[in-house]
């Protein structure tokens, strides 16, 4: 009897706080956003159950957890906390990224430049908040829109806030199609948003194969700190350009970036441990992410709207809302509400290039925050 | 930038959003300029350096060999069907 009123002390049931039980229902909402509404739910259903499974309380002579040295979550973790999984996501990503639309028309990269300043005014607005500048730089890396970004930045800058920046990125990226659209619609007129583009050029594959070489060096020189994120890009879009690697191609876009994902998904999500995750400055840092986004969505179609004033062939202004670097979300995004207007305008294409311009800039950002912050 | 953290944070938050958001923009926009100057490059190349000389029909070589072997296959069980 004296063992099972021992044994009973151990369970979950009895070392359950409220905490936990909060957490329990945030990972129940994740998997139910991810399987009712589909929104990013090769993210959302892992970091669902791991936010289950991290929330089940053990004793603590017990490795169980992701914190627990010794412990398997603590090992698969160990690619979040050292930052190793966002690079390899970003191999696959390469290797599944076709920058034609980027080739074809160069003046939308800019686009993808301009949505950056949601990482930097958020940083600011960190930093007035009383949070540390290396804080607040990985808090303003939110407003890139770019999971594995965020979580490679938080990891080396303030790693004890990487479960709360991690899901933060994620549950923003899954709710661009809710956080951008108002944004959009506020900042155009009808007008603008009616306005065609002339379809992209033809690239030739010789250009495919260059740029990725090029564009690694140019922004490599400038931000080293991104070499880690944007050489695995590049790298795996070179893979699938230079037309004789196709099997590793392959392999780096479909089971080597699932597998990645599975991890990375999964043990982010047993990192928000209540004890842990439920601190007033997740609170700020899920307000500074919101805020980021829509800064990011705005600056991008501002940036669309001021280019226009100097262009012969305008953009359309939504076209600067994809900026941001979900991708393809919120290309998506803009080709939505540019046929709520007009079901004939296809603005798919065109806003991929500042799709994928954002991921590299964002890159570009956090490289730039780690060289100056980190220390 | 540990100095950061000293005197006024966000005075030196300011000055690090306008050299970051500078850096990014000097990136793409070096990125964009090489976009736009790489066709005029190609096309000055391109009598010196053809295009058959980059390796890509090995991409159409390594995708058709689950289709060369199901063709094989196809051909052996005809064959054996007729006899």
């Amino acid at each position: 009897m004296e063992i099972l009123r021992e044994f009973l002390t151990t369970t979950a049931v009895a070392n359950m706080s409220g905490g936990n039980l909060l957490m329990l229902v945030i990972g129940a909402v994740f998997i139910s956003l991810a399987i009712r509404k589909d929104y990013e739910p090769l993210l959302l259903l892992p970091i669902g159950f791991g936010c289950i499974v991290g929330n089940l309380p053990s004793i603590s002579s017990m490795a169980i957890g992701v914190y627990d040295p010794g412990s398997v979550l603590y090992y698969i973790y160990f690619g979040v906390s050292q930052g190793i999984f966002p690079p390899l996501i970003f191999l696959g990503i390469g290797a599944m990224t076709d920058f034609s639309t980027m080739l074809s028309s160069p003046r939308l990269v800019l686009l993808g430049a301009a949505a950056q300043t949601g990482i930097f005014l958020t940083l600011i607005g960190a930093l007035y908040l009383g949070f540390t500048p290396a804080e607040s730089g990985a808090i303003g890396i939110i407003g890139g829109a770019d999971g594995p970004t965020a979580i490679f930045l938080a990891a080396k800058l303030a790693p004890h806030l990487l479960g709360a920046i991690a899901i933060a990125a994620y549950s923003y990226m899954a709710l661009v199609p809710v956080i951008q659209p108002p944004v959009m619609k506020l900042l155009t007129t009808r007008k603008e948003r009616l306005i065609r583009m002339k379809p992209p050029r033809e690239v030739s594959q010789r250009a495919k194969i260059i740029f990725p070489i090029a564009a690694f060096l140019i922004c490599a020189l400038l931000a080293p700190g991104a070499i880690g994120l944007l050489g695995m890009l590049f790298f795996g879009n070179l893979l699938k350009e230079s037309g004789v690697t196709e099997r590793l191609a392959q392999t780096a876009r479909t089971s080597m970036v699932d597998i990645v994902t599975i991890l990375l998904g999964f043990s982010v999500g047993c990192s928000t441990q209540a004890q842990t995750f439920l601190t007033p400055e997740s609170v700020l840092i899920f307000s500074l992410g919101a805020l980021s986004f829509a800064i990011a969505t705005a600056s991008g179609v501002l940036f669309a709207k001021f280019l226009n004033l100097f262009t012969k062939d305008k953009i359309n202004p939504l076209v600067g809302a994809a900026g941001v670097s979900a991708v393809p979300d919120s290309a998506r995004v803009v080709q939505m509400i540019g046929q709520q207007e007009d079901p004939n305008n296809y603005l798919l294409m065109h806003a991929m290039a500042p799709n994928v311009a954002g991921v590299i800039g964002s890159a570009v950002g956090a490289g730039v925050l780690w060289s100056v912050l980190v220390g | 930038m540990n100095q950061l953290a000293l005197d006024n944070p966000i005075a030196q938050g300011i000055d690090l959003a306008l050299v970051g958001m500078g850096i990014v923009f000097t990136a793409l926009v070096l990125v964009s300029v090489f976009i736009a100057v790489l066709p005029k490059v190609l096309a000055a190349i391109h009598p010196y350096i053809p295009p058959a000389q980059l390796h890509t029909q090995s991409h159409s070589k390594e995708n058709d060999a689950p289709a060369i072997a199901a063709a094989i296959g196809f051909a052996l069980h005809t064959r054996r069907q007729s006899d």
